[in-house]
Formats: structure tokens, C-alpha cells, sequence
């Protein structure tokens, strides 16, 4: 488990990650509340100064507070869209592969159509037929318009195990088809599982973003990196501190991400020690 | 005692123009105690009948006729439960191949433990102890470290003895062993060899012993099946095959094996190769590559006859009265 982390890539993803983290969890202890504007005409648009280290935005609130406070919630809707993207693929890419014959077919077929729907469309439609849906819902979504393309890598990667000597030696030992999934296709998908899974963390904070920045995504007040962009785009000559700061962080997380995936499956496939 | 008897055994693949056989008609026994090797060339169909045994033949391919008896019990009629609990269980099967039969990414350990598991036998740290326990009957040195190791980890000899402690792990009355040797050095060979007729012994398991390598089965089989086209061509004890082969088939295998004692002389190969299953003869199916057919061996379809004391072959010229 060792070895991955000697890389400096890696280690700089994980560093740049957990800065991140630890930016948006200690960030309300330190920092003015995100919301709180004490003189909404008097502070807007203020240069980046010690009180304000990002300036403020046009509604007189601290920039840096907003930053880190939404940074948080980006990276906990990705993530945890990921992860549900990630659970749901998982699921049918494995249970196609293990079903096999008219069954893979017909799952597989279903997937393909779904996955021929854009995601930011299907988002903006439920969206728009959903108009005060809780960031909870929003994530939720973004979850379950994501997990296509993690079910087609893992049911290549069980289709090819399933084939193979090692199921048909498992199930010579008189093994269930719980059994193959959980032991025998689920560990050999994992690497797979874990870079797509990482993949779409990144994917998912950048569809965030983009919707949100549309209005159709995070809600307002509600920090995040979205919005943010969003509060920015208006004030861009005048004040473009205000989407630098949150664009260069959205890039540096969806980067440092998408590297972490690599360097945990490297640290989960014991064929790599 | 008989404990596996294959009754008239047919598997059919969907092919265009009609079903194919490769696995056409095929019987043979093991008692108990017994090793019996089947012998033949690569898409004669003893692999298939191997894993036709444990109802393992790969789709679109099914077993359309014939009988498969393990005991009292009817193997090609069970289904789910019934059939999970023979597999491992009673039946245990060793693999071409130990890189590819392995999982890689679980320790070998526990794939040793998972027989155990799968039938209720132990479970935990008790499983875990008797899968240690398997590795140093298989002659694995320090059995409790390498019980943590990856199979890639393990050297080819290695990972098949690991193999054979996995299809014996459930105490299995049958050891079903597919070209166990095929992919390891020759060096290694003799002691897989060694090791499962010494198991075969020590438990008192039949062993059906699968192999194209007649060098195999001189030392290491009680009796021999040739098989040839999806059919048992000959049957009879070991030394017999060697000593006076009937079949014309078997005779010209015994001749392209180069001998160690006698005088050097030519290999004599057979001419030609097997043709696939679409395309075997109706009557005798070695007829056009047989150095001995004559008329009938093209009109008409040879049964097993006797050639002497449990001993039958699928030709001819076995026929009394010629």
C-alpha cells in the first residue's frame, strides 16, 4: 500500500485534496460567516486586502469565507455523486455480466440508452420539472445520470472474468453466483471501479459547476464553486478576483482527483506489488 | 467399485447447417482408488467431457444425451442446491492452467478456504487453518506464509499444487485433473504427478486424469480411454496399451511418441489431422486417416468389440471371425 505514494504526482493530488478538505471544515472556526454582509452597500466589490484576503463581492460578503465554504460543498456533491454513480454502475454492470446472455444484452442495450441522453440536459429537465430542489436531490441526480459509463467498464472487465478459467474454477468448487460477483468479479473490477468512480468526482463538480453557474444548480445563497462563477461573471473587469480564485480551485480539485484515482487503484491491486 | 460411471455422454454446439457433437457417444468408468487417464488429441472432446461431469460446458454448448452417475446420484439431472453441493464436494477439479484458474487479486489462502466455505465445512479462522493445513499436504513449504501470498507471487509448480489443495479442500470422492501438467517445465511435471497419485492413495479418490501425453499415462494411470472424434476409440488397463494396442488410432500415436529404451528409429506421425466435428466420417471416424481401413470401415459404423481381457476398441478389425 506503499508504493503508489512514493510518486510526487500522486502525492501532490492528495496534498492538493486534502487542503482543500481541511480549508472548507476549518474554514467556519476561522473565518465570517459566508452569509453574513455587516454593511451590504458600504464593502462591495473591495480589493483583496488583510481583512478580506479575496475581496469581497457584490453583495459586501467575504470572498475567502465563500470560497472555502463552497469549496466544501462542491467536493461533497461530487464525491458523493460519485460514489452513488459508482455503487449504481457497479451494480448493473456486474449483474449483467454475471446474469450473462439475453439478460446482458437487454441491461447492456438499457444502459446505452440512457447514456445517449446528455447528462446536463436530463439534470436541467428534472431541474426545471423539481424548481426547489434541496442540494440533497441535486446530488442524488447527478448520481444517478452518471453511473452509465462506470456500468460499461465493469461489465467488460466481469464479462472477460466470467470467460475465464478462474469463475469456471470457482464454480467447479460449487460456488453461488453471490459468491462469483462478491469474490471473484467485484475485486478484479475494483481497480476499474475505483478509477471511473475517481473520474466521475471530477466530472461531477464540473457538471456542478456549469449548472450551477447557469443558475440551475447549488442555490443561492448557498456557496459553491458554481455559484460563485456565477456571482463573479458579472463583475469579471472590475472585480475578477471573484471568479479566479474559484475557477483555479475547481481546476486544481477536478485535477488532483482524477490522479488520486490512478494512484488508488495502484494501492488496492495487489497485482502491482 | 464403480464410482463414476458416463453413460453414451453427447454434447451438442449450434452450428450453421444443424448441431455439431464434439462429445459424441462417450462412456468410461473410475472405481474408487482407480486413476483412469483420457487420452487424446486437442479437439477430440476430453476436455468437454471433463467438464460436462460438473455441468460446466461453456454455453451455447449442452449435454443432449447420455448419463452421468457419480454413486447412486445422477449428476446430469441435478439442478441449483443439488448441483452446487456436489460440485467441489464430491467432484474436485484441477485446471489446465494455475495462472489463469487462480483469482489474482485474492491470497491463496483463501482460495483454498473458499471450498470450505462454499459447503459449510468451516469457516473463519478454522477454515483458514485447514486451507494452511492443505497447502503443506500439497508439499507447499512454509505453508503459513505463503497461505498470504498473491498466486503471481507463487512459481507455475507452485500455483498448481495450490490449485490441486483448492479441488481437494472439500474432501472430494473424484478428482477430475485437466492436463494438470500441461503448463508447467517438464521438471515440475513428475512431482504434480507424483503428488496427486500419492493423494490418490493416502484418500482412496478416484482420479480421472486427462492428458494428450501418453508418457503420462505410462506411469501414472490403471487403466486408459483413448478417445479420438468425440468417441472412446479404446479402453483398457495401462500396461495392456502399451503391450498390444487394437486400435489402429492408438497404434499410431504409440508410434510418433519417441522411446527412451529400445533401438532409436524413425517417429512414424499419423498422416493427416483430426477434421473438425462438422466434417467426421458417418461410418469409422479415423477411415481416412487410417493405414488399415478396408471396405466396411466406410460403409458402416464400428462399435466398441472386445480385444481381450477388459479391454474394447471402436474398430473392425477387432471382429471375430476376420
Amino acid at each position: 500500500m506503499t508504493r503508489p505514494w512514493r510518486s510526487a504526482g500522486a502525492r501532490a493530488a492528495l496534498g492538493t485534496l486534502a487542503l482543500l478538505a481541511l480549508a472548507a471544515l476549518v474554514a467556519p472556526l476561522l473565518l465570517p460567516d459566508p452569509a453574513a454582509a455587516p454593511d451590504p452597500l458600504g464593502a462591495r466589490l473591495l480589493v483583496p486586502s488583510l481583512a478580506h484576503p479575496l475581496g469581497t463581492d457584490a453583495l459586501s460578503r467575504d470572498v475567502l469565507a465563500r470560497l472555502a465554504h463552497g469549496t466544501g460543498i462542491s467536493l461533497r456533491v461530487g464525491l458523493l455523486a460519485a460514489l452513488v454513480a459508482g455503487a449504481l454502475g457497479a451494480l448493473v454492470g456486474l449483474g449483467a455480466a454475471a446474469a450473462g446472455g439475453l439478460a446482458d444484452d437487454l441491461l447492456m442495450r438499457g444502459t446505452d440508452a440512457l447514456a445517449s441522453i446528455p447528462r446536463a440536459f436530463a439534470v436541467l429537465f428534472a431541474v426545471a420539472a423539481w424548481p426547489g430542489m434541496p442540494l440533497g436531490g441535486f446530488t442524488l441526480l447527478l448520481g444517478i445520470t452518471g453511473w452509465m459509463a462506470v456500468a460499461r467498464i465493469v461489465a467488460a472487465e466481469g464479462r472477460r472474468m466470467m470467460a475465464g478459467d478462474a469463475v469456471a474454477a470457482a464454480r467447479a468448487l460449487g460456488a453461488g453466483r453471490r459468491r462469483i460477483i462478491l469474490r471473484h468479479l467485484l475485486p478484479n473490477a475494483a481497480g476499474q471501479l475505483i478509477v471511473a468512480t475517481a473520474l466521475g468526482v471530477g466530472e461531477a463538480m464540473l457538471l456542478e459547476a456549469g449548472l450551477s453557474f447557469l443558475g440551475a444548480g447549488v442555490r443561492p445563497p448557498t456557496p459553491s464553486l458554481g455559484t460563485l462563477l456565477h456571482d463573479g461573471k458579472d463583475a469579471l473587469a472590475a472585480a475578477p478576483w471573484l471568479t479566479v480564485a474559484p475557477g483555479l480551485v475547481l481546476t486544481a480539485a477536478v485535477l488532483a482527483t482524477n490522479r488520486l484515482g490512478d494512484a488508488l487503484r495502484d494501492a488496492f491491486d495487489p497485482r502491482q506489488r | 467399485m464403480t464410482l463414476l460411471s458416463v453413460e453414451d455422454l453427447r454434447i451438442a454446439f449450434p452450428a450453421p447447417g444443424g448441431a455439431v457433437h464434439p462429445v459424441d457417444g462417450v462412456s468410461f468408468t473410475v472405481d474408487r482408488g482407480e486413476t483412469l487417464a483420457l487420452v487424446g488429441e486437442s479437439g477430440c472432446g476430453k476436455s468437454l467431457t471433463a467438464l460436462a461431469l460438473l455441468q460446466l460446458v461453456p454455453p451455447p454448448g449442452r449435454v443432449v444425451g447420455g448419463r452421468v452417475r457419480l454413486g447412486e446420484v445422477d449428476v446430469t439431472a441435478l439442478r441449483g442446491e443439488a448441483l452446487r453441493a456436489v460440485r467441489g464436494r464430491r467432484i474436485g477439479m484441477v485446471f489446465q492452467d494455475p495462472l489463469t484458474s487462480l483469482n489474482p487479486v485474492l491470497r491463496v489462502g483463501d482460495q483454498v478456504a473458499e471450498g470450505l466455505v462454499a459447503h459449510g465445512m468451516a469457516q473463519g479462522v478454522a477454515a483458514r487453518r485447514r486451507a494452511v493445513e492443505l497447502l503443506r499436504e500439497v508439499g507447499i513449504a512454509d505453508a503459513e506464509a505463503r497461505a498470504d501470498a498473491y498466486p503471481h507471487q507463487l512459481s507455475g509448480g507452485m500455483r498448481q499444487r495450490v490449485g490441486i489443495a483448492i479441488a481437494l479442500a472439500a474432501e472430494p470422492e473424484l478428482l477430475v485433473a485437466d492436463e494438470p501438467t500441461t503448463a508447467l517445465d517438464v521438471t515440475v511435471q513428475a512431482q504434480i504427478l507424483e503428488l496427486i497419485d500419492q493423494l490418490r492413495q493416502q484418500r482412496g479418490m478416484g482420479v480421472l486424469l486427462i492428458t494428450h501425453d501418453l508418457g503420462i499415462v505410462a506411469g501414472r494411470a490403471d487403466r486408459v480411454a483413448v478417445m479420438y472424434a468425440g468417441q472412446v476409440v479404446e479402453a483398457c488397463p495401462t500396461a495392456e496399451l502399451f503391450a498390444a494396442p487394437a486400435h489402429p488410432y492408438t497404434r499410431g500415436l504409440l508410434a510418433s511418441v519417441p522411446r527412451l529404451t529400445g533401438p532409436v528409429g524413425r517417429l512414424t506421425p499419423i498422416g493427416g489431422t483430426v477434421p473438425p466435428p462438422a466434417q467426421w466420417p458417418p461410418a469409422c471416424r479415423f477411415e481416412p486417416r487410417c493405414p488399415e481401413r478396408f471396405a466396411r470401415c466406410a460403409s458402416e459404423r464400428p462399435t466398441l468389440l472386445p480385444a481381450g481381457d477388459g479391454h474394447v476398441t471402436r474398430c473392425w478389425l477387432a471382429e471375430p471371425g476376420r
